[in-house]
């Protein structure tokens, strides 16, 4: 019997694909550890736990729809519009969602999409925090993590989506798709939320809240940016022959190479991190959003740009978003406690707009039946943040305010989201010394 | 008696798909875990409105 080298060569590949994106997965972890110590960090500290643990609660509720439904939907509503007829595949019975020795990739594929649905959820936690219930916060997190926002990528992000091939939309590492609708989410709940006590001053002047630790809030914005990595890299394919030519591949099958998102991803981040210091005047938390608002604003075209261009994105998203950031504090009275919607919605709608004039007539897929345009672009910003983003939100929001389970009692809020443990823990506290007195007598 | 896989020689390697117990459950499994997912996120909601409602009665 020969030796079938084209054979061990293909199962290597193979291998190596299913490492690659299970390598993603950890890496992606490191997002939501971010999210909470700087969300944690920003809070009060009357607030810390409940901050934490509204956050932290998102990851099995998210975690067991995404398995239910979520993933299903990205599976079925690729296609031309309103064909949600995609078959069985990511449904819960379906033979790969399991163990199954005939598929090895499916469950390393679905983690991958599942922490994407975390980052979303977390992304709109932030904006809401110290005045939200956490019951509400986890339907939200439900609606945004596993069902608006897998409609996006179905839509927007896979080779077959109609705003794809429709519209010649194009997003690689997901400008509108994750940070676009998420940014819009957040403001959607914002608006029917109001903002926390205090916040504005009779006259409507806005008041700073200051982080309760502003070291340990940059530290999970910088533990962010690591798991940045894992994420970028898990919207790639990493080898695949392209017409002859063996590359990686973005989600939509177009050929991108690692080195121009490693050049990209860190010239947006210095983009971002000079313009957020330039416009807050040396602000911590302003750097830090910026860096991360820099890599929002060029991943649209990161698979493509020059690392000079996705530097000058990535300084332009950050200015406007901030500007944008005060003006909508200002003038609607949103509060938005650590800028979610400035950083993932203003910057991220910039950047999938942008997209559309820098790489305007690029093949938005393959075979070039559709190209990248400003209008399509345009159109693909606005469904990512007000359609898919804003409106689904707004709508359940209002439907639990009128419930009364939205937004925390106002004694509440006050006295501390904390108040019950902490009131607890002072007195177990207090009967261990007064224990350990009587013992020493 | 098995719930599942009986061998691991190769001709019965060969054929398997699925390895978890109980293959063709998986619907009524999925039911199940709905149900857990919806009961809980309604248990959360109600013992959140009786500790603030506590809560507030202490302030």
């Amino acid at each position: 019997m020969g030796y079938d080298m084209t054979m061990e060569i293909s199962a290597l590949n193979e291998i190596f694909v299913e490492f690659y994106y299970w390598i993603t997965v950890p890496l992606m972890f490191l997002i939501h550890v971010g999210f909470c110590l700087y969300e944690v960090s920003i809070s009060r500290a009357k607030n810390h736990m409940h901050t934490l643990m509204k956050n932290a609660m998102l990851v099995p509720v998210v975690t067991v729809t995404f398995f239910l439904f979520g993933f299903w939907i990205w599976f079925a509503g690729q296609g031309p519009f309103g064909d949600f007829a995609g078959g069985t595949t990511g449904l819960p019975w379906d033979a790969t969602m399991g163990a199954n020795v005939k598929d090895h990739i499916m469950g390393v594929f679905w983690a991958a999409f599942l922490l994407f649905s975390w980052t979303a959820a977390s992304i709109v936690s932030g904006a809401v925090i110290e005045r939200i219930r956490t019951g509400a916060f986890l339907i939200l997190a439900v609606l945004v993590g596993s069902v608006t926002w897998m409609i996006d990528a179905a839509w927007g992000w896979s080779p077959a989506g109609w705003m794809v091939t429709d519209w010649g939309y194009h997003d690689a590492y997901a400008s509108g798709v994750i940070h676009g609708i998420c940014g819009g989410a957040a403001l959607g709940i914002l608006t029917v939320l109001g903002p926390r006590i205090g916040k504005f001053a009779p006259d409507g002047t806005p008041r700073d809240i200051p982080p309760n630790n502003p070291w340990f809030a940059v530290i999970g914005l910088f533990i962010i940016y690591t798991g940045f990595w894992g994420f970028y890299a898990a919207c790639n394919l990493p080898i695949g022959n392209v017409n002859g030519v063996w590359t990686a591949t973005t989600i939509y099958g177009t050929p991108t190479t690692l080195s121009t998102i490693t050049f990209n991803f860190l010239m947006s981040l210095a983009g971002g991190m000079l313009a957020g210091y330039f416009m807050s005047k040396g602000d911590s938390f302003w750097t830090f959003s910026g860096g991360l608002g820099g890599i929002i604003a060029a991943s649209a075209g990161n698979d493509l740009y020059h690392p000079l261009q996705a530097f000058l994105i990535g300084i332009a998203g950050v200015c406007i978003a901030y500007k944008l950031h005060f003006w909508v504090e200002r003038k609607f009275k949103i509060d938005d406690a650590v800028g979610a919607v400035a950083v993932h919605g203003y910057a991220g709608s910039f950047g999938v707009i942008v997209c559309g004039f820098m790489l305007w007539g690029y093949p938005a897929v393959l075979d070039g039946s559709a190209t990248i345009n400003p209008l399509g672009q345009i159109g693909g910003a606005i469904m990512m943040f007000f359609v898919l983003g804003f409106i689904p939100t707004f709508i359940v929001a209002k439907v639990l305010n009128a419930m009364g389970i939205l937004r925390i009692p106002h004694k509440v809020e006050l006295a501390g989201l904390d108040y019950v443990e902490e009131q607890t823990r002072a007195a177990d506290s207090q009967a261990i010394v007064d224990a350990e007195l009587a013992e020493a007598k | 008696m098995s719930t599942g896989v009986e061998s691991w020689s190769a001709e019965s390697f060969a054929e398997m798909s699925a390895m978890s117990p109980f293959v063709g459950s998986e619907v009524i499994l999925t039911a199940v875990v709905a149900v857990v997912w919806i009961v809980w996120q309604i248990w959360q909601i109600k013992a959140e409105n009786a500790r603030y409602d506590e809560q507030e009665a202490k302030l």
